[in-house]
């Protein structure tokens, strides 16, 4: 009967003992649940404020200052964001924006926001429609394609 | 993304101005601001009558900017 028992404390013991390094390494979970005074501090501090609900949706109603990356558009372009900037993302209840959270975390990225209750919550002032182009741009009856780049 | 871009506007001569802007010129500036542009690439387009209709930031495949190249009115 030794031999049994000895096999269960030690399993155990070993279990306990990954138990213990688990809670004692730093969380990989990078993603912090925030309101809306914490968003509007993190975005005056320069965080950056990514919309992830469709364009119809963002054209209905969105926190000024942020931009409109639907959900399924994200995994593209955040690959070329820097990992180290501060990001707060958000959609209409906080559940897309939630798995966009998780979805940017598992990616690298060390500062990601999510607004926990999304925009049916927001109590500040809200943008309606696509921001009109400024008078700078004049077009000649034509839709216009621009491409911002960097020769550096 | 040159080549990309490049390819499109050839695809779409006629239809859509195409335009390639430095981020980092002075010239370009106000464009950078007004668009919000952080982060390059970034493709603006615009409809016929100035309105914003989409806004890509990062990479994008010839597809995904056909698609919203289609939709401009």
């Amino acid at each position: 009967m030794k031999g049994p028992r000895l096999l269960i404390w030690g399993l155990a013991g070993v279990i306990l003992l990954a138990i213990a390094i688990a809670v004692a390494l730093p969380s990989p979970a990078v993603r912090e649940d925030i309101g809306n005074a914490q968003l509007l501090q993190l975005q005056a501090a320069g965080a950056r404020l990514v919309d992830v609900r469709s364009p119809g949706e963002f054209a209905l109603g969105h926190i000024p200052g942020a931009e409109n990356i639907p959900i399924e558009e994200l995994t593209q372009v955040a690959g070329s964001w820097n990992r180290g900037s501060a990001l707060i993302v958000y959609c209409a209840t906080g559940a897309r924006s939630y798995q966009a959270a998780q979805y940017l975390a598992a990616q690298g990225f060390t500062k990601v926001y999510n607004l926990k209750a999304g925009i049916v919550a927001w109590d500040g002032q809200v943008t309606r429609g696509n921001t009109p182009a400024p008078a700078a741009i004049k077009t000649n009856g034509k839709p216009i394609f621009i491409d911002f780049y960097s020769s550096t | 993304m040159k080549p990309v871009v490049d390819g499109l506007a050839q695809q779409y001569k006629g239809k859509v101005e195409f335009r390639r802007l430095d981020a980092n010129d002075d010239a370009t500036q106000q464009l950078v601001q007004a668009y919000g542009v952080q982060y390059v690439p970034t493709f603006v387009f615009l409809n016929a009558d100035g309105t914003r209709s989409d806004q890509l930031v990062g990479e994008a495949s010839a597809a995904d900017l056909t698609k919203r190249l289609d939709a401009l009115k």
